[in-house]
């Protein structure tokens, strides 16, 4: 990576930073409680900040820049809300999807998301013959609520990506009943019964942008996670250095530095900091592996991190308890972890 | 969701002697007495208490303030609120295992729910363990209550703002930052304070709650109270907005100035501490239980789903991991359940005194007479019962049985979060329904490893009551020099 590349990637993460810290972090618990007010004004900061065109090439008003700078900042902005930052990647992603001509009809300051296929096959889009219409179910798309459009990748239909609109015909957006995690990017079941399977809705694309979003939602995944790990570590070492029992400051318990050392130790096992600017996620081989550890790591970070901060740390009003919802989805999705383990073990066989 | 079937191989329709193997070889009472047990609060759970957990979870999360008083009272029906009150209080006379199992079954269906009547146990625990001071006051006042569908609802308050593991363990309290104080002043005690998280606390009618009567050694002078919560200077403050087991309520209390007569002190004054550790030997089966039950329940819900996905039940993963569940599972019963007879076994010979079947043959209402009642309630008589009390118990075995308790609950509230992450994880985020219910029971189930201790201190007490061998001072003394005692 060229120097001027490091130091714009350095410096779109700091600005990333400081926009967590300043307009995001103190609002957490409200685009935890779905206040959409609060999610558009984080929305509108991140676009000024050019968050919204990051892989975009200059001629689509973009930044230019590749995967690794777009999980560093997804990582900075998990750090603050994990629903915001999965709403910033499956938009980032969702675009770069998209062929060029598509892209321009997606007006400035519109919201995306992106659907993966469903996990399970009975749910796998279908095409009817005549007239061809697509028909399907995808459940749990985050951020689908209140978007303004979702791209589908949808293998089963062909090489290309569905475009579809809350506006298009035979599209249904079903809100999710009960979303534990990700709350800052509500979720909605796309139900699609008989969308017209036209050029418009159906737009061909080569097999390679729809794998690299695959690769890119797994390692965005991954950097959400580590941001959400990263917040729990800070949250507990800062808690366990001003509560006191026994008279002492409780990190001097054995008990609590035996939980604090445990959360470190998942946090420096998952690897730099998508921030180092390291991708891990090249390939489908080291995005899977990527979000299977980091969402692991991630889910017994914040689940000590409550457990340091005792009874404070279940009520809702620390924010702690939050992560540990939020990470808990990051093992899910897109698919749950003992299924990314399998088809990790599938790459290998695939390559050999 | 209450709709659906349940699974032929779910916990659910297993009989008592699959789930405890060793029940075979038992007494025939207690296998009855267990089953029934078993059956009433299983019917209850999926009839009145499954239907509606998602929903009072939502509606408890939006609005920490909401209970569901049509469901306590459907649970006074079955009498859960006199499960382990003596039958000469006009209860069940329940003890440790009737109790456990009966939580295994609510929390399998809302551990929230189950909570409710889990906390109005704990509160009512110390006026079991010390004496018969009460038995005719409040303890025959739930049960009378309850057959007449009124839930008169008890909680324990012990955590405070600043002490929270401090105030289970004796050696912290000392050095702890204990702000409560019980002053002793004319017929009574003023109590000044504020408690925190407390269970059922916004809902209880009477509260036992402990504080020193002196700060500086606070350990030695923890006493514990009976309080009316509509004694003046008795206020509830905030209603807590918890990650789970929402049904239930925690709460913040405060104690401003809240006066006590003398007939309200629970056991000797001073005697606070030993009366916590026999009340955390006592309930922590039964949170290990409530973990049981939540494992117990999202095994059932995933097993249940996964057998209409034959893709995925085909798979070797997740047979396996069923296999785990399975597996971990059944040892946090057994280790619950060997708690629970260790303390029945340490706890029988007391219920069984010729004492208190001789109490047992005078009429409840002469027992109430202003006389009869005083002499009950005299020092002579608490320092009766402490004297019964060792007699039948040691330090060693109260503080064995302490240690298995704190065992069973530490390790099942690990299987707890063990068993409900797999099953979300098997579930996945496309699953339908029974993705709520996962979540909710993975939410609840974190608490379990927090209260009655979090598993940290639990497992020091592991230690020190059986890797370390060390005996506590778990029971009063026998020569008491009434520390706090009138001025």
């Amino acid at each position: 990576m060229s120097a001027t590349r490091t130091d714009v990637r350095d410096e779109m993460v700091k600005a990333v930073r400081d926009l967590t810290r300043r307009e995001v972090t103190p609002f957490a618990a409200a685009l935890d409680a779905g206040d959409s007010e609060r999610f558009a004004r984080c929305w509108a900061s991140a676009r000024a900040l050019g968050l919204d065109r990051v892989l975009l090439g200059d001629d689509l008003g973009g930044a230019g820049l590749g995967p690794a700078e777009l999980l560093a900042m997804i990582e900075e902005t998990a750090a603050g809300d994990a629903g915001l930052a999965v709403a910033v990647l499956l938009h980032n992603v969702a675009l770069a999807a998209l062929p060029s001509q598509a892209v321009a009809a997606v007006a400035d300051g519109e919201r995306w998301s992106l659907a993966l296929p469903p996990q399970n096959p009975r749910l796998a889009l279908d095409v009817t013959a005549s007239p061809a219409r697509v028909c399907g179910r995808i459940p749990f798309v985050p951020g689908a609520l209140g978007a303004d459009g979702v791209v589908v990748l949808a293998p089963s239909l062909g090489p290309g990506v569905l475009v579809l609109r809350p506006t298009t015909p035979g599209l249904t957006i079903r809100p999710d009943p009960s979303q534990m995690g990700w709350r800052g990017a509500p979720a909605a079941t796309l139900v699609l019964d008989g969308v017209d399977n036209t050029p418009a809705t159906l737009v061909r694309q080569p097999v390679g942008p729809c794998a690299t979003a695959s690769r890119l939602v797994r390692g965005g995944v991954a950097a959400v996670a580590r941001g959400i790990a990263r917040r729990a570590w800070e949250l507990a070492l800062d808690y366990a250095r001003s509560r006191h029992q026994g008279g002492v400051p409780i990190i001097e318990h054995g008990a609590v530095r035996d939980l604090l050392a445990g959360m470190a130790a998942h946090l420096e096992g998952v690897g730099p900091s998508a921030t180092s600017g390291v991708w891990p996620s090249h390939d489908d081989r080291g995005a899977l592996a990527a979000k299977v550890l980091a969402s692991d790591a991630a889910v017994a970070v914040t689940t000590d991190a409550v457990q340091v901060f005792g009874g404070t740390g279940y009520m809702c009003e620390t924010g702690v308890e939050k992560l540990m919802r939020d990470a808990m989805y990051c093992r899910l999705y897109p698919e749950p972890n003992w299924l990314a383990r399998d088809r990790l073990v599938g790459c290998f066989e695939r390559s050999r | 969701m209450s709709e659906r079937a349940i699974a032929g191989t779910a916990f659910a329709s297993r009989s008592l002697a699959e789930l405890f193997p060793r029940l075979r070889a038992g007494d025939r009472s207690t296998v009855r007495v267990l089953g029934e047990a078993r059956e009433r609060a299983s019917a209850f759970a999926q009839q009145h208490v499954q239907p509606l957990a998602l929903e009072i979870d939502r509606r408890a999360g939006a609005d920490p303030r909401y209970v569901d008083w049509d469901l306590i009272r459907a649970g006074c029906e079955q009498g859960l609120l006199s499960l382990v009150i003596p039958t000469a209080a006009g209860g069940r006379g329940g003890l440790a295992r009737e109790m456990c199992v009966t939580m295994e079954e609510l929390c399998a269906a809302c551990p929230g729910v189950g909570n409710i009547f889990g906390a109005h146990g704990l509160g009512l625990l110390p006026l079991l363990t010390t004496g018969m001071a009460h038995w005719d006051g409040v303890l025959r006042d739930v049960a009378v209550a309850e057959r007449q569908g009124r839930p008169v609802l008890m909680a324990c308050a012990v955590t405070e703002p600043d002490a929270g593991t401090d105030v289970e363990d004796a050696d912290l309290m000392r050095r702890g930052r204990i702000t409560s104080r019980a002053r002793p002043v004319a017929g009574g005690w003023r109590l000044t304070g504020t408690k925190r998280f407390i269970s059922n606390g916004s809902l209880a009618e009477w509260i036992t709650v402990c504080m020193p009567s002196d700060p500086q050694r606070p350990a030695e002078t923890w006493t514990c109270f009976l309080v009316d919560a509509r004694s003046e200077g008795f206020s509830v403050g905030r209603v807590e907005h918890k990650m789970g087991q929402r049904a239930c309520p925690a709460a913040e209390l405060v104690f401003d100035d809240v006066f006590v007569p003398d007939d309200l002190v629970v056991g000797r004054p001073g005697d606070g501490m030993p009366a916590t550790l026999l009340a955390l030997a006592a309930s922590r089966p039964a949170v290990a239980a409530i973990a049981t039950g939540i494992a117990r329940g999202a095994y059932d819900r995933v097993l249940t789903w996964l057998e209409h996905e034959p893709a995925l039940i085909g798979r070797q993963q997740v047979q396996l991991a069923l296999a785990r569940m399975e597996e971990e599972i059944h040892l946090a019963r057994q280790s619950y359940f060997d708690a629970a007879t260790e303390l029945d076994v340490m706890m029988s010979p007391a219920l069984r005194h010729p004492l208190v079947r001789a109490v047992r043959l005078v009429p409840a209402a002469a027992r109430r007479a202003p006389r009869v009642r005083q002499m009950i309630t005299s020092p002579r008589a608490r320092q009766a019962t402490v004297d019964l009390l060792r007699r039948i118990m040691t330090d060693r075995t109260v503080t064995r049985s302490l240690a298995l308790s704190s065992l069973a609950k530490a390790h099942a509230a690990d299987v707890a979060m063990n068993v409900t992450g797999l099953a979300l994880e098997l579930a996945g985020l496309d699953c339908g329904d029974i993705r709520a219910e996962l979540e909710k029971l993975w939410r609840d189930a974190k608490l379990t490893q927090i209260y009655e201790g979090t598993n940290q201190l639990n497992r020091l007490t592991v230690y020190r009551g059986l890797s370390r061998g060390e005996t506590m001072q778990a029971l009063p003394t026998s020569r008491h020099d009434l520390v706090g005692e009138r001025p």
